[in-house]
């Protein structure tokens, strides 16, 4: 356990000095979605209606790009096989990793999306359902997104390989992210719909740092 | 030959079911050829490195 | 390479299975395709295109099937480390992409004249649709690496995420459909007639003994591309 704080302690440090994934990976979000009344016109029925859709598929994006380097600037540096040589087990060291890219990528999402919902005139019911279902899927994107750049590490052409093995991984996340602020806004009742993301992000918080550990531990052989 | 007519016409809807066959024959043919295309370049391969009438070679 | 040995075994048994699995192949196909085409009768409702169902049910089996052998042969590679296994597991993914990329094709060969239009966000079709994509990504993983143990080794642990998260996409997909479009026609919603099933047996069969025929040639060639490696390295170059 204290080697897990330590690790997260680590990763938010570095991420801090380096100043780039947060405002990166935010900065990437909010240009993202305005890009979308531009291309289709600003109608306020259209840009509500489809609002949900384009800040999680926004997010989905993001969230790729930022964990491209997951673990890639460590294993450059060589401080990746430190880390796997540490008496911290690598599911733990991957369970850190994803808990900081979390803290430090999808966190700001999860703020910033209430302010870009009223860009895309998104009604005001939406901004709590909004912030819930990204709380409760982005972690998820982070988890199964750490086993694709895990699996990557090393390989060539490696910025398309990862959207084509992960993108496919998120689609339940994404339907379901979307299906939650979209029934808030028409006034259904979510709460199943947050059931449904919160049982993803457990059996993903189970599945993937181990799985992420395995990945790393092979390309490190 | 009417029989035969109506068979190629397939009740009006030649081109979807027709496509789709060509389509099938296409995709197995192209595997087919694809696998054992692969097959001969790597026996030609192995063939060049260590020519058949040598027993084989000791594996690392 | 000690772990040869296994799979010259297994191509030793594979050489007389070829055969008998071509032979049946093209037997199902002789019987199955005059069935299929002329003999069975249309659909009362759907008329001819029904026969379209002949080639997409069974390769929407058959990419499902592939799957499993993936999902199955890197399970035991990873967990026995079974060479062979995983060999059975990369020759399946390029024969199962075909089926999968058949399937949506004729479904949309299918859905023009029965639908009006080639795609609808049937959650059948779609669900077939990431299919397709994890096997892409599949073989896109496996030849990413200059190391191609690592390739093989990462390759079958996407296998293993793809298997679990196929039933929660399916799951996701069914929904959501639900939610966007109920289901005026579903493929699914024709009553198969027994006089469909002959056909429909035959053609499985015919795709399935193909799929033999071609994946131990897959296995092949990877026993081979190992030997040349292995000549390679003796040889230093």
């Amino acid at each position: 356990m204290n080697g897990f704080i330590a690790l997260i302690g680590r990763e938010l440090r570095l991420s801090v000095r380096l100043r780039a994934d947060t405002i990166m990976v935010a900065g990437f979000f909010a240009v993202t979605v305005i890009l979308f009344p531009f291309g289709i016109g600003p109608e306020p029925g259209v840009l509500s209606r489809i609002g949900a859709g384009v800040l999680w598929v926004t997010a989905l994006l993001a969230a790729l790009l930022s964990l491209d380097h997951l673990f890639s600037d460590d294993e450059q540096d060589g401080s990746l096989d430190l880390l796997l040589t540490s008496p911290v087990s690598p599911t733990v060291m991957a369970a850190a990793k994803i808990l900081a890219h979390w803290l430090t990528t999808g966190l700001p999402l999860i703020i910033l999306a209430p302010l870009l919902g009223v860009t895309l005139q998104m009604p005001s019911t939406s901004t709590i359902p909004m912030m819930t279902a990204l709380a409760l899927g982005t972690p998820t994107l982070s988890l199964i997104g750490a086993v694709g750049a895990a699996l990557t590490l090393g390989a060539r052409r490696r910025g398309v390989l990862m959207p084509l093995v992960v993108l496919p991984l998120y689609i339940p996340v994404l339907i379901f992210g979307v299906g939650a602020i979209d029934a808030a806004v028409m006034g259904f009742e979510a709460t199943g719909l947050y059931a449904v993301l919160a049982g993803f992000l457990l059996i993903s918080a189970a599945l993937c740092p181990w799985a992420a550990a395995v990945a790393v531990r092979i390309s490190a052989e | 030959m009417e029989q035969f007519q109506t068979f190629i016409d397939m009740g009006g809807y030649a081109f979807f079911v027709w496509s789709a066959y060509a389509l099938a024959t296409a995709g197995l043919v192209g595997v087919w050829y694809m696998y054992r295309r692969t097959m001969k370049i790597r026996q030609a391969e192995l063939d060049q490195l260590r020519p058949p009438r040598e027993p084989d070679a000791p594996q690392e | 390479m000690h772990a040869l040995a296994n799979p010259n075994r297994f191509l030793k048994l594979g050489d007389r299975i070829q055969p008998w699995a071509l032979g049946l192949c093209l037997i199902c196909l002789a019987v199955g395709l005059p069935i299929a085409l002329a003999f069975s009768p249309p659909d009362y409702q759907q008329g001819d295109t029904v026969r379209i169902m002949y080639i997409h049910v069974p390769a929407a089996w058959m990419s499902l099937f592939c799957y499993g052998v993936m999902a199955a042969g890197s399970a035991s590679f990873l967990i026995w480390r079974q060479p062979v296994a995983n060999m059975m597991a990369r020759a399946s993914a390029p024969v199962g992409a075909m089926f999968a990329g058949l399937c949506l094709l004729t479904g949309m060969l299918w859905g023009e004249p029965m639908w009006g239009t080639p795609w609808v966000w049937d959650a059948r079709l779609t669900s077939m649709l990431v299919l397709f994509f994890l096997y892409l990504g599949y073989m896109a993983l496996g030849d990413a690496f200059d190391r191609p143990e690592q390739g093989d080794k990462a390759g079958a642990i996407l296998a293993l995420v793809g298997s679990v998260n196929l039933p929660i996409i399916k799951f996701s997909v069914d929904w959501w459909n639900s939610l966007h479009q109920p289901s005026i026609f579903s493929m699914a919603g024709i009553s198969l007639d027994s006089s469909m099933i002959l056909p429909l047996f035959l053609m499985v069969g015919a795709f399935q003994t193909f799929y033999i025929v071609v994946v131990l040639m897959g296995v092949r060639t990877q026993v081979l591309t190992a030997k040349v490696r292995a000549a390679r390295l003796m040889r230093g170059t």
